[in-house]
């Protein structure tokens, strides 16, 4: 009776082992391991502009650079987007007898020696953290990537100055309830940007707002 | 004048993003901006004369003409200017006046985010063909000067708009101002420290305004 019982549960292994079960239409995936971030947030090509102020080293001087621009943003991959930047520079150096006479290392600029120049960027912009909260998200952001600065100074003339750049960015996303919205999505955030210049190194830090289509 | 190309060509590129996908075709409908509106605020600038700082403060006002996401604007300020240095307190800087200004733009809405029905905040894309007036005093020298020159500004602004009466806006803006070079005629502001200049002069514009 034994054996026959064995016999009859490999005969039905092997039938099951040949046939896999057919697709069930009621049948439902497992939800997949809840990370703890929330992945459904939608992606954007997004539109916006940036201002900075910050500090760049040109041919050799330290100058306090602002600036103004534009800058789009395409999603390559879920938590991924390239980002291109246009800004429009302004920068002063650094006025040394002032600051002696202040007895300050806080940078004092010297506006009679100034320049303004062209910056265009492009990078990689990875979500590091993000939570949703109903209509809005907040994230924090690492960014990554390069830019070509072409700088007119009035005193020394035209110098190109590359970089590369790393920061974080930090804001929030806000999503429009109205489904007619050209713009989906409104994003605010600032961001600290570290640059590795030929002549050294500088920082800037920026506040953006992007519009999400 | 190349700057000034550039400057141009800038905005030319930096708009194109935003044009690539202008057609009518499947695109969600932008609500058009007003007719005809009127606004009122205060307006800041930074530009040089001579090579030197010059900056001022004051109001401004404008009348703009809509046209869906078009809006021609004509655009008058008023503000003080004073040049010195960035050391200088205020209350010592030695070459005052007043500046007034005028100016014929266009601005676009680039981009529009509804907050429901009842309004949004909007990216506009800005620019304008205008003309600069000093008036300048030395106060050392008791000496006077006027300059007047001609302007290029183009920048973007954020604007907060509600759709339903009684249709106020709250506007941000932030320009780059281009100037021909004026060394020459603004020699009094300078007091013989007039730094050369090459190309053209730029500065910026910077204000704030409730439109209706």
């Amino acid at each position: 009776m034994v054996k026959t019982t064995l016999v009859v549960l490999a005969a039905l292994t092997a039938t099951a082992r040949a046939h896999p079960p057919v697709d069930d239409d009621y049948y439902e995936e497992p939800p997949p391991p809840d990370d703890g971030d929330d992945d459904d947030s939608p992606t954007f090509n997004m539109f916006g502009f940036d201002m900075g102020i910050g500090g760049m080293s040109v041919q050799g001087t330290r100058m306090l650079a602002m600036s103004i621009g534009l800058s789009t943003e395409h999603p390559v991959f879920k938590r991924t987007r390239v980002f291109g930047e246009y800004d429009w520079l302004w920068l002063m150096s650094r006025d040394t007898d002032a600051q002696a006479r202040a007895g300050t290392d806080v940078m004092v600029p010297r506006p009679e020696d100034h320049a303004t120049g062209h910056r265009a960027g492009l990078g990689l912009r990875r979500e590091l953290k993000g939570k949703g909260m109903g209509s809005a998200r907040l994230f924090l952001d690492g960014e990554l990537g390069g830019s070509v600065a072409l700088i007119n100074d009035n005193r020394t003339g035209v110098a190109v100055v590359p970089a590369a750049f790393a920061g974080v960015r930090v804001g929030y996303d806000l999503y429009s309830r109205s489904d007619d919205s050209p713009s989906r999505t409104f994003e605010t955030g600032i961001s600290m940007r570290v640059l590795v210049m030929p002549d050294g190194v500088g920082a800037v830090f920026g506040i953006g707002m992007f519009w999400g289509n | 004048m190349r700057t000034l190309a550039l400057a141009l060509t800038a905005v030319a590129l930096s708009t194109a993003p935003a044009l690539a996908d202008d057609d009518d075709d499947g695109e969600p409908d932008y609500e058009p901006l007003p007719k005809l509106s009127l606004a009122f605020g205060v307006q800041g600038h930074g530009t040089r004369i001579g090579g030197r700082s010059e900056g001022g403060f004051g109001p401004t006002m404008e009348a703009a003409y809509g046209r869906g996401r078009w809006q021609y604007v004509l655009e008058g300020s008023l503000a003080t200017s004073g040049l010195n240095d960035w050391t200088t307190p205020g209350l010592e800087t030695e070459i005052t006046g007043r500046l007034v200004r005028g100016s014929l733009g266009l601005r676009w809405v680039a981009r529009q985010f509804q907050t429901g029905s009842s309004g949004a905040i909007e990216l506009l894309l800005l620019s304008g063909l205008g003309i600069q007036h000093f008036n300048l005093e030395d106060e050392r020298t008791t000496s006077s000067a006027k300059l007047t020159r001609p302007e290029i500004t183009v920048g973007f602004a954020i604007q907060g708009r509600s759709f339903r009466k009684p249709r106020l806006a709250f506007r941000i803006d932030m320009r780059a101002a281009f100037t021909p070079s004026d060394s020459e005629s603004a020699l009094v502001s300078c007091s013989g420290k007039c730094m050369s200049e090459s190309g053209s002069s730029t500065g910026f514009l910077t204000g704030i305004a409730l439109a209706w």
